[in-house]
């Protein structure tokens, strides 16, 4: 990951932008990169201080230096070090040093640094240049490089421009996320990846059938910390494999500068992505639905029910009945986890807002009773494979228990 | 529905309250989670509010547990020692005993943890005051003892841990721990350190610090983050009979005339692009001002280069080293720490002399080694850039040498610091080598503004 030192920016009013790579500055990108690399490549066998020296020989103008940081960052992050034996060395040390100490007591001349690294030489049946050379081996400058897998230029200077967005992010006391998915899956993937990284939300429907995430984290209540910073960021990957996205981040770019805001948009498709598909039982209750051809229809759903405080569900499918335009709302949990039924359970009895039937395999042993209490919400407990007329049983049952 | 208390992730949660009741104060209803939340430092006040309100509540949040009476060591207190304890106690529990360094602070943390007897964090500057505490609490109470940092993450009723480790990690453990100590606790007002007094549930506080006051002024923060200052003594008040006597001894070292010549060579292109941009360095932003201009353009890139160049000529001077050769002659039976600015002259001087050296990069197995084979005298000299600047107990260092440092007056101290620890007639020294005519001997007049100079 780059740091926020990698990245280049400028100060547009309140705001932080990134400085494009065009043109003929894009051009002298991958001359740098093809730079970086290849002294890389030349220095394999050799140590890393003396990689860094050869780096430091690059020439560049005032404006590239971040650029070329941000770009060795990521050579050396491909780059294999060997560490010098770290025990060895200390036993070296110690002898010499023990050595050294008592010769400076003892002598009450001069002290004789070659005498003691002659004596500690012919002991260890070395030369005294070795065991200077030898010292400190163990230092991360001494490192040796073993091999170097960095991609061509052109792919260091796109992973350069991709990895500087997530280097903001390092820096960010806020981000208000707004996402669209394709269905139930990557928002719970979303969802699961924000209360993995301990961060809080707030979540909004928008009118175009997306939702705006305000993500932050418990202390943020009181004061903008940037302790949030690299939760943050790490969830970027999980909010671009959303649909499509628009994120703006209140940055604190510097120490005790203004609060600045970030923008940043990324569509799934646009970068060679595709939305991620419906698991398969998703879509093959759509279609058995579709199929059976009743007074019920069933799409892909796009919501999400928020209850703060007890946690996020994202249904799966849609169903609606003819007659009445009446809604229940499907999410597949099958055979994969007890523990995400009972979470469930719970939303559904602090109360979901919406009629939820949660779709359960046998094997997690759940009984279809815990829920009876629950009139906005219900479960179907199948064997094998989901029964399209079983599910619909259940929503009329639902949307006759409401009416009662 | 009765109140319920719950520590989350560094904050305090109260449940059972509707946004509209009227809540202890410091916390706010959160809408994210449909409850009122405070900082979990608030942790003492609400609970003593919701009891002066005669509201039922039941205390999810603390975890902390209650120690076994007694310590396994006694030593007896300094009467100062005592006395800080007693004005550590009025003060409910919370505040900041500012000691010289080689006073016994130490010791009044462990009296705290003692009179309190609850779960206790001790959280210090570096992994050396790691070791040394930890060394410190399990010897004084025969238990196990956590560390947290430096590759360890054990939690134990009595932990010690690392300033960043706190910062890192107070969120998940900070309810874990009824009393907090911080060690060299001028550290903890910073921007983000203070975040782990903020986390942390703990009810009693205590600081502990030779140095309280800081360049920025965040000091003033200490009260709300631990408790007032509430008991001081200084160096002058405590020499001779709590701490060794000592003499500071400033030495002007003369540059080499190839040194001088391109120093001032150096120095003219940096001070003629600092004159060219109008930068003004007694401004408050002037050396940011300065670095961000130098980054612009070739011209202010020659100026950092041509900065640093005579920076380094001036706090590596040859001469130095030669006088420190001098100085390790005279002193070939004493124990001497030698201080440097930075790693790459604390290396140079390992090499040169043949002495054992520690910074950051010097492992912790490495580091022990080495403190210990200094205190036992097999070895007279340890070179060190700044990790030993602080806290770190080597009790029979009586001679320091300072080749280089920063303008820092609490930097300067705490290495005087390093050789003041009492011992039947010893006499410290310290050696300040300070390169003539140059920047440095601005910097050093900066350091030495403080009554142990005077």
């Amino acid at each position: 990951m780059l740091s926020p030192d990698h990245v280049r920016v400028r100060r547009q009013g309140n705001e932080l932008k990134l400085l494009a790579l065009g043109g003929e500055l894009r051009e002298r990108a991958v001359e740098l990169a093809r730079s970086a690399r290849e002294l890389a490549c030349e220095h394999v066998g050799r140590t890393r201080e003396e990689l860094e020296d050869a780096w430091a020989t690059l020439e560049i103008a005032p404006r590239e230096r971040k650029l070329l940081l941000g770009l060795k960052k990521l050579v050396e992050d491909a780059c294999d070090f060997e560490a010098g034996d770290a025990d060895e060395a200390a036993s070296l040390r110690r002898e010499l040093f023990l050595n050294a100490t008592a010769r400076r007591r003892e002598d009450e001349g001069k002290f004789e640094r070659a005498r003691v690294l002659a004596e500690v030489a012919a002991a260890r049946g070395t030369s005294p240049e070795a065991v200077e050379s030898m010292l400190y081996a163990d230092l991360r400058g001494a490192q040796r490089l073993l091999a170097c897998h960095a991609p061509a230029a052109e792919l260091l200077v796109e992973s350069y421009e991709r990895a500087q967005v997530q280097a903001v992010l390092l820096r960010a006391v806020r981000v208000v996320a707004e996402v669209r998915c394709a269905g139930g899956d990557a928002y719970r993937a979303l969802f699961q990846k924000l209360k993995f990284r301990r961060l809080m939300h707030r979540v909004e429907a928008l009118e175009d059938g997306g939702y705006r995430i305000e993500i932050d984290g418990p202390f943020s209540l009181f004061q903008s910390v940037a302790k949030y910073g690299l939760e943050l960021a790490l969830v970027l990957p999980a909010l671009e494999a959303c649909a499509s996205l628009r994120l703006a981040a209140e940055v604190r770019w510097s120490n005790g500068g203004r609060p600045l805001t970030f923008r940043y948009e990324h569509a799934a498709a646009s970068s060679g992505g595709e939305p991620a598909r419906p698991r398969d039982e998703v879509s093959g209750l759509v279609a058995d639905v579709a199929a059976l051809g009743g007074g019920w229809t069933a799409s892909l759903a796009e919501r999400l029910l928020d209850v703060p405080g007890a946690g996020v569900c994202a249904p799966d499918v849609v169903l609606r009945r003819v007659s009445d335009g009446a809604e229940v709302l499907v999410e597949v949990l099958g055979y994969w986890s007890r523990s995400a039924v009972w979470r469930r359970v719970e939303l559904a009895q602090r109360g979901l807002g919406a009629r939820l039937l949660f779709v359960v395999s046998s094997r997690l042993r759940v009984s279809e009773e815990v829920l009876d209490e629950t009139e906005e919400a219900a479960l179907y407990v199948y064997k094998g494979h989901i029964n399209a007329r079983g599910v619909l049983r259940q929503a009329e049952a639902l949307c006759a228990d409401v009416r009662r | 529905m009765s109140v319920v208390l719950a520590f989350a992730d560094g904050t305090l949660e109260v449940h059972g309250l509707s946004p509209s009741d009227a809540a202890p104060a410091e916390c706010r209803w959160d809408a994210r989670s449909a409850c009122h939340r405070a900082p979990a430092l608030a942790y003492a006040d609400v609970v003593l509010e919701l009891r002066r309100r005669k509201i039922a509540y039941e205390d999810r949040a603390r975890a902390y547990v209650e120690l076994e009476p007694k310590l396994a060591l006694e030593r007896a207190a300094r009467p100062f020692q005592r006395e800080a304890l007693d004005e550590f106690r009025r003060a409910g529990g919370r505040g900041v005993v500012v000691l010289p360094t080689g006073a016994g602070k130490s010791h009044v943390g462990v009296l705290a943890i003692d009179d309190r007897r609850r779960s206790a964090l001790v959280v210090v500057p570096t992994l050396d005051l790691v070791r040394q505490w930890y060394d410190l609490l399990r010897t004084t109470f025969a238990t196990e003892v956590g560390i947290v940092g430096g590759g360890s993450h054990e939690l134990k009723p009595l932990t010690v841990t690392t300033y960043d480790s706190a910062y890192l990690h107070m969120a998940h453990f900070g309810a874990r721990f009824g009393l907090v100590v911080f060690d060299e606790c001028h550290h903890l007002p910073g921007a983000t350190y203070e975040l782990a007094a903020e986390l942390c549930l703990a009810p009693f506080r205590l600081g502990l610090t030779a140095t309280p006051e800081r360049p920025d002024g965040r000091e003033a923060r200490l009260t709300r983050l631990i408790g007032p200052v509430v008991y001081r003594r200084d160096i002058i008040e405590l020499a001779g009979e709590y701490l060794s006597e000592y003499e500071a001894v400033h030495v002007s070292i003369e540059l080499s005339a190839e040194e001088r010549a391109e120093y001032e060579e150096q120095r003219k292109v940096y001070l003629d692009f600092v004159r060219a941009q109008g930068i003004r360095f007694s401004q408050p932003n002037g050396w940011n001002d300065f670095l961000m201009r130098a980054s612009r353009t070739p011209a202010g890139l020659r100026a950092l280069a041509a900065y640093r160049r005579q920076r380094e000529l001036a706090l590596a001077a040859g001469k130095k080293l030669e006088y420190v050769e001098l100085l390790l002659e005279r002193h070939r039976r004493d124990r001497t720490l030698i201080f440097t600015e930075d790693n790459a002259t604390a290396y140079a001087v390992s090499r040169r002399f043949l002495v054992p050296v520690i910074t950051h990069q010097t492992k912790v197995r490495e580091r022990s080694e080495i403190l210990e084979r200094f205190s036992r005298g097999d070895y007279g000299v340890v070179a060190t850039s700044k990790v030993l600047n602080e806290g770190v107990d080597v009790p029979e260092a009586n001679v320091a040498i300072v080749i280089s440092g920063s303008g820092s007056v609490r930097e300067h101290v705490q290495r005087l610091g390093r050789v003041l620890r009492r011992r039947e007639g010893k006499q410290a020294v310290l050696y300040e080598l300070v390169a003539a005519k140059t920047g440095e001997a601005y910097t050093s007049e900066r350091r030495r503004a403080h009554s142990a100079y005077q």
